[in-house]
């Protein structure tokens, strides 16, 4: 079964106990008719009398303990069941007729009057606080370490616990519900030395991992060792059966301790022998003193605590049927608890001091509660004395429900003066850690942070220290803590990702992967962890937002070892570092924030600069107008436009280019590509030759940038000379006013894209007054806010639509796509030129 | 969180499976409860209330509740069966035909397997085919070992077959499973009784008289109990309390009177007598019987034998023998009226004829024989003979048991007379245990000039 399963099946057993439990002592004050007697639970199938509660109608009618209860109104009685049906036929008021026979044999006939069902004494109500504390105990440490099987089988054992000290000890009368509740304490009582056996096997240390384990060899493999504990189990009940049976086979009935036979308790008392025996030698091979000292404390406590009972139970059985005798025996049980807890809180499994502040908490909620109840029932049999409702039998479990129903508003307003009256020290440490924390939420500077986190920490919680690693890199380094702590933490992110997903700081045996076998290798996580903790570090939290990992904090125990961090503590902790967290992402986007300012501010510079390259008015020659525009993305960008050395001496050439990639790594490449274009024009004047060589230069730098480019040169005639490389299709617009794009040469790959080259220009004639846009794909890819593309086709229509004049075209284009984009941040930069023959001019190339 | 969730899943579905476990042995334990078969609730109310009464000898409170079960569902073929063996001859005799028409044409079909065997027995002895009868008595117990009614036939048929251990057996089985079945108690009680354990007899007369202390023959019985071991006071006081509930119940003022005749108190005996004429609403034979044990018990207890057997002659005492004839038989042989004291050995024998009374009237006859054989002086005859009739006599009430004690006096005597002194002051011993005051005064008694004159004093009897 696997440990989760086998928690599950110990919760499930648990609530089954508690629910018992809880419905043994709610049968108990039941309303119903009761003669006032309380049963010898050891009397098989007997109804002996016990006790008789003083002023009962059975103390008036002179029965006493030791009578044997024979029949219940005329009628023989076969068990306890049979009384119960009998009386429950019956109201309270009314005189029955009992038969009763004496210890020395006598019979009598007497008249009973029946009250109301009132049972249980002192020391039950001790056997009940006492069996409860248990299970909550036992609860407790299951909810917080349910992976240790140790705190398994302590839930087990409290489990049994309880149903020992409520079921089995109950004032047994004629309820249907005695009998499964006794029988089943029975049961508990059998099963409870063997599971106390089976504690101190496995805690503090398994013995299977000591030297007598080892020596054993068998128990170092789980089959065998599973076998020895089912055989702890079974013997007792092996024992129990024979005993019972055998005196049953000779028709005898079996003489009992509460409820079980003295061979039971013989081995009762052999099985704690051997358990405390196995405790001390446990204790003895215990690494340090502190856990030597816990689990000697347990062996005093459990020897202290069982010594009474057994030795009652197996010299003196007769005298546990006595209530002062019974206290003797039951009461110094509180010390088994009290030592567990104590020696559990040393190894860091139980906070007792929780314990203590919910203990105390619960019990005065529970006196408020009882008092409640008291005086309800007081003040409704005082007003409506005579009248129904306070007669009826239902109205006491009616209204202890409605208290009930008060217990957990009553349990909340308490809560603040029982802490306040108790745990004064505690709460100034939590409003201490409180004030830590918004102090933290309000710094920017990080080392004042990582200084209230290595400094003012540990002196709060009286820490030896406390060491910060922060992540710069993708490694963990140590920004603050004690120098024998490594520099660097390699903690896995398997490792980081479960100490961040964690809502409470993490002791260091919980972040181990456990292995499934002994054979399997010790992970490099494991030896870290070994590290860490012989340099004294307890506990480790993870510094993490839900945008970033930022660090790690590790703590190492109190001064003097004296309590461990308590759970309590460890989960403001993790509260505290969350703020942190949140501090230092803070203070690393503030600082992130102005490097970026100052960026922003180098780059408007250089986009001034860029700017300024550019040519403010573009000459072709006479009988040429041109009007263009640039504009970048960012503050710097890829596209550009120049004028360089024409085909011909004198002449000029217009070129415009898109450099591939955007902001400062784009404006480098447009300057690198503008200067190259201006050095070849001067030596290469054929526009496909300063292409190839551009794309030779360019394909040789290897970081794989290219240029989308444009070339346009007046030519004789009122021609162009043009070459596209890349760009986008240039628009010519006819006199008539239509649109035509140019055609363009089969090799127009953006110069630099490979390494073949093969420019070849191609000439266009313009008539007079025509035009030719020529722009970058930043004008027809520019995007609405809805995605849209502006296109070619809009393009054109805005081009058709515009005067006659470049300026007007380009201003004309520009508004167009202002108005498309609404104003957004362009997608690409965007260059755009438009060039006219003029009207009255001849057009002829070459510049003046 | 989620492996949380999951284990608290894991624990839910636990809790419902052993919450499921128990249900299911719940109800397994209680299922196959129902023995009677009725449509009405009520009815079966009505017959368990009926069963109840009869359980506790409330004979005419359990008629009524069968009665009123068959008026409820007039389809209810037990509660008529029931009802027909509650109905006593003073109910139309056409009421118990027609019950018994009906019960006997009842369809078996839906009935549980008890009231299939109640009816079919029923069948079988109303046919008079008792071989029929015990085999599905045997056939039922086989199936059904622990049905106590059932049971009851059995232990009932052991009891008249007078095989008292098996009776014995069967009544202890039958009330270790309803031990309020008063009459087993009742049996139990006589049974102990018989066997001289006073303790457990009167453990059962008590339990008796606590189940139905409003009937007359749980107080009888035990009062029985203490008449024969000597607690008169106790036994009086009992015997009052079942005449003061059923004051026609003649056996208890027979006892009074002879817890009168015991303590020598004559006129405590003659007071009876008119208290029974009076108030008893006894049998007028009876009331003559009991003048007629009064005059002979007297006459015998102031040895005159004459006054006796005159007594006994007088026709009140017609064909009346038990202690009576026995002190008639004395009288007449003692007073040398050897022929009549032959004509009562006659007449017990002509009873034995006349009634198919076998063994108790042989028994008796052993007796009067074994005090005729001391009278003659054939002591070691006598003494043979006694011997033999009281190893065949038990306790079984206080007449046979005070016969018992006689047997045991006459025994004495013989013993005594013979000069075997040791086994003359066993007998004695064992008279003692059962009654030390009777012991002392019988064996002080002069029955008889043989015996009177063998009669050793007060000390030689006690060292013997």
């Amino acid at each position: 079964m696997t440990p989760r399963a086998t928690t599950a099946v110990l919760y499930a057993l648990g609530l089954a106990a508690f629910l018992l439990a809880g419905l043994s002592i709610v049968d108990m004050y039941l309303p119903r008719p009761y003669d006032g007697v309380v049963l010898e639970s050891d009397a098989l199938g007997e109804l002996k009398v016990r006790a008789v509660v003083p002023g009962s109608g059975a103390d008036r009618a002179g029965i006493r303990a030791g009578d044997r209860i024979v029949g219940i109104a005329r009628t023989l009685l076969r068990s306890p069941a049979d009384a119960a049906e009998l009386l429950n036929r019956r109201e309270i008021g009314e005189t029955v007729a009992y038969f009763v026979r004496r210890p020395g044999g006598e019979w009598r006939d007497v008249p009973v009057q029946l009250g109301r069902r009132q049972i249980g004494d002192t020391s039950y109500l001790s056997a009940c606080l006492l069996g409860f504390s248990f299970f909550f105990i036992g609860l407790f440490v299951l909810r917080q370490r349910p992976d240790l099987p140790a705190s398994r089988v302590l839930f087990w054992v409290c489990t049994l616990f309880l149903l020992v000290l409520v079921c089995r000890l109950r004032p047994a009368s004629y309820s249907r519900v005695d009998s499964l509740v006794l029988h089943t304490g029975t049961g508990a009582l059998v099963l409870l030395p063997a599971s106390f056996l089976h504690f101190f096997l496995i805690f503090p240390r398994a013995v299977w991992e000591g030297p007598w384990g080892r020596r054993l060899g068998a128990l170092a493999r789980p089959r065998p060792r599973g076998l020895l504990i089912a055989g702890l189990y079974l013997v007792p009940v092996a024992v129990l059966a024979v005993a019972v049976g055998t005196k049953l086979a000779e028709g005898e009935r079996p003489a009992l301790v509460s409820g079980a036979p003295p061979a039971n308790w013989w081995l009762m008392a052999l099985f704690t022998i051997a358990g405390l025996a196995v405790l001390a030698a446990n204790a003895r091979r215990l690494g340090s003193l502190r856990e030597r000292r816990g689990a000697m404390a347990v062996l005093a406590g459990s020897t202290l605590g069982l010594l009474p009972i057994l030795t009652l139970a197996v010299g003196f059985p007769e005298l546990l049927e006595r209530e002062g005798w019974f206290l003797v025996g039951v009461l110094p049980m509180a010390l088994i608890p009290l030592s567990f807890a104590w020696a559990i809180v040393r190894y860091q499994l139980l906070n007792v001091r929780l314990i203590l502040r919910r203990s105390l908490l619960y019990t005065v909620t529970t006196a408020l509660v009882t008092g409640l109840y008291a005086l309800g029932i007081a003040s409704v049999n005082g007003i409506f004395r005579g009248a129904g409702i306070a007669e009826s039998r239902y109205f006491p479990l009616l209204f202890a429900l409605t208290i009930l129903l008060l217990f957990e508003p009553l349990r909340r307003q308490v809560q603040v003066p029982v802490d306040r009256f108790f745990f004064a020290e505690r709460l100034r440490l939590q409003r201490a850690m409180v004030d830590l924390g918004r102090q933290l939420s309000a710094r920017l500077d990080p080392a004042a942070v990582v200084r209230d986190l290595v400094e003012e920490l540990p002196q709060l919680l009286g820490l030896r220290f406390a060491a910060l690693y922060l992540l710069r890199g993708g490694r963990f380094e140590r920004v603050a803590g004690p120098p024998d702590l490594p520099e660097q933490l390699e903690l896995p992110g398997e490792v980081f990702r479960r100490l961040s997903g964690r809502t409470v700081l993490a002791r260091l045996d919980e972040l181990e992967t456990p292995r499934r076998s002994d054979a399997e290798p010790v992970t490099e996580t494991s030896g870290l962890l070994v590290r860490l903790a012989a340099s004294g570090v307890e506990v480790m939290g993870a510094l993490a937002t839900s945008r970033r990992r930022i660090g790690v904090v590790l703590l190492s125990s109190r001064h003097g070892q004296t309590v461990p961090l308590e759970q309590e503590e460890l989960e403001l902790l993790q509260g505290l570092l969350d703020q942190a967290a949140i501090a230092l992402e803070t203070s690393v986007l503030l600082d992130e924030r102005a490097r970026q300012a100052e960026l922003e501010r180098e780059l408007e510079i250089a986009a001034a600069i860029q700017l300024s390259l550019l040519p403010d008015h573009i000459e072709l020659g006479p009988g040429w107008r041109v009007a263009a525009s640039c504009r970048p993305a960012r503050h710097v960008g890829g596209d550009f436009y120049s004028v360089i050395a024409g085909p011909s001496p004198g002449a000029k050439a217009l070129v415009y280019g898109d450099v591939a990639g955007k902001s400062v790594p784009g404006a480098l490449m447009m300057m690198m590509a503008k200067e190259l274009l201006h050095s070849l024009a001067l030596s290469h004047g054929d526009p496909g030759e300063l292409f190839d060589l551009a794309n030779r230069r360019l394909y040789d730098l290897h970081q794989r940038g290219f240029v989308a480019l444009g070339y346009l040169a007046p030519a004789e005639g009122g021609r162009l000379r043009y070459l596209i490389a890349g760009q986008p299709r240039p628009l010519r617009r006819t006199a008539a006013g239509g649109i035509e794009p140019l055609p363009l040469s089969d090799h127009r790959l953006p110069v630099g894209a490979l390494a073949a080259g093969g420019y070849r220009a191609l000439d266009v004639e313009l008539a007079p007054g025509e035009l030719l846009v020529l722009y970058s794909d930043g004008v027809d890819e520019a995007r609405s806010p809805a995605g849209e593309e502006f296109g070619e086709e809009r393009l054109r229509h805005v081009i058709a639509a515009a005067p006659a004049d470049p300026e007007a075209v380009v201003e004309a284009v520009l508004a167009a796509l202002a108005e498309f984009t609404r104003g957004e941040e362009p997608y690409d930069d965007l260059t755009l030129l438009a060039v006219q023959r003029l009207p009255d001019s001849p057009a002829g190339g070459g510049a003046r | 969180m989620k492996n949380r969730r999951r284990t608290l899943q894991i624990a839910l579905l636990a809790a419902v499976a052993v919450a499921a476990a128990a249900t299911a042995g719940i109800l397994l334990a209680h299922r196959g409860e129902r023995v009677w078969t009725t449509d009405s609730p009520a009815a079966l109310a009505e017959l368990e209330r009926g069963l109840e009464a009869d359980q506790k000898l409330y004979g005419d409170e359990a008629t009524e509740h069968f009665q009123r079960a068959v008026e409820l569902d007039p389809d209810f073929t037990i509660a008529k069966l029931l009802l027909l063996s509650r109905l006593s001859g003073s109910v139309a005799e056409e009421r118990r035909a027609e019950l018994a028409g009906e019960v006997l044409q009842a369809d078996l079909g839906e009935l549980s397997a008890r009231e299939r065997f109640l009816i079919e027995h029923f069948r079988a002895r109303r046919e008079e085919d008792f071989d029929r009868a015990a085999k599905l008595l045997a056939s039922y117990l086989e199936a059904h070992p622990e049905d106590p009614f059932a049971l009851n036939y059995q232990c009932q048929t052991a009891w008249r077959m007078r095989e008292f251990a098996a009776a014995e057996r069967c009544f202890q089985r039958l009330i270790e499973i309803d031990p309020n079945w008063v009459t087993a108690q009742n049996h139990l009680g006589y049974l102990a009784m018989a066997q001289g354990e006073w303790r457990r007899a009167e453990e059962q007369f008590a339990i008796y008289r606590y189940l139905a202390p409003d009937q007359a023959n749980p107080h009888d019985s035990l009062a029985e109990l203490l008449l024969l071991t000597g607690r008169w006071e106790e036994a009086r006081e009992e015997l009052e309390t079942a005449l003061a509930i059923k004051p026609d119940f003649c056996p208890s003022w027979s006892r009074l009177i002879t817890l009168a005749l015991l303590r020598s108190d004559r006129d405590q005996a003659f007071e009876l007598l008119e208290r029974i004429e009076r108030e008893g609403r006894c049998h007028e034979a009876d009331v003559r019987i009991q003048r007629c044990r009064i005059e002979v018990w007297s006459a015998f207890e102031d040895a005159d034998w004459q006054r006796a057997w005159a007594a006994f002659s007088s026709p009140r005492c017609e064909r009346y023998f038990t202690e009576t004839a026995v002190m008639a038989y004395q009288g007449a042989l003692f007073a040398g009226l050897e022929e009549e004291a032959a004509a009562v050995t006659a007449d017990l024998k002509g009873l034995v004829r006349d009634l198919g009374m076998d063994q108790g009237a042989t028994i008796v006859a052993d007796h009067l024989e074994g005090i005729r054989l001391r009278h003659e002086g054939r002591l070691d005859e006598a003494v043979e003979k006694l011997r033999e009739t009281d190893r065949r006599l038990a306790f079984w009430s206080s007449d046979i048991g005070y016969f018992k004690l006689a047997t045991q006096t006459e025994l004495w005597r013989a013993l005594t007379a013979a000069g075997r002194h040791d086994e003359a002051a066993r007998v004695l011993e064992g008279m003692r245990a059962v009654n030390p005051e009777i012991a002392e005064l019988w064996t002080a008694h002069p029955s008889g000039d043989a015996s009177a004159a063998a009669r050793p004093p007060a000390a030689a009897r006690d060292a013997g």
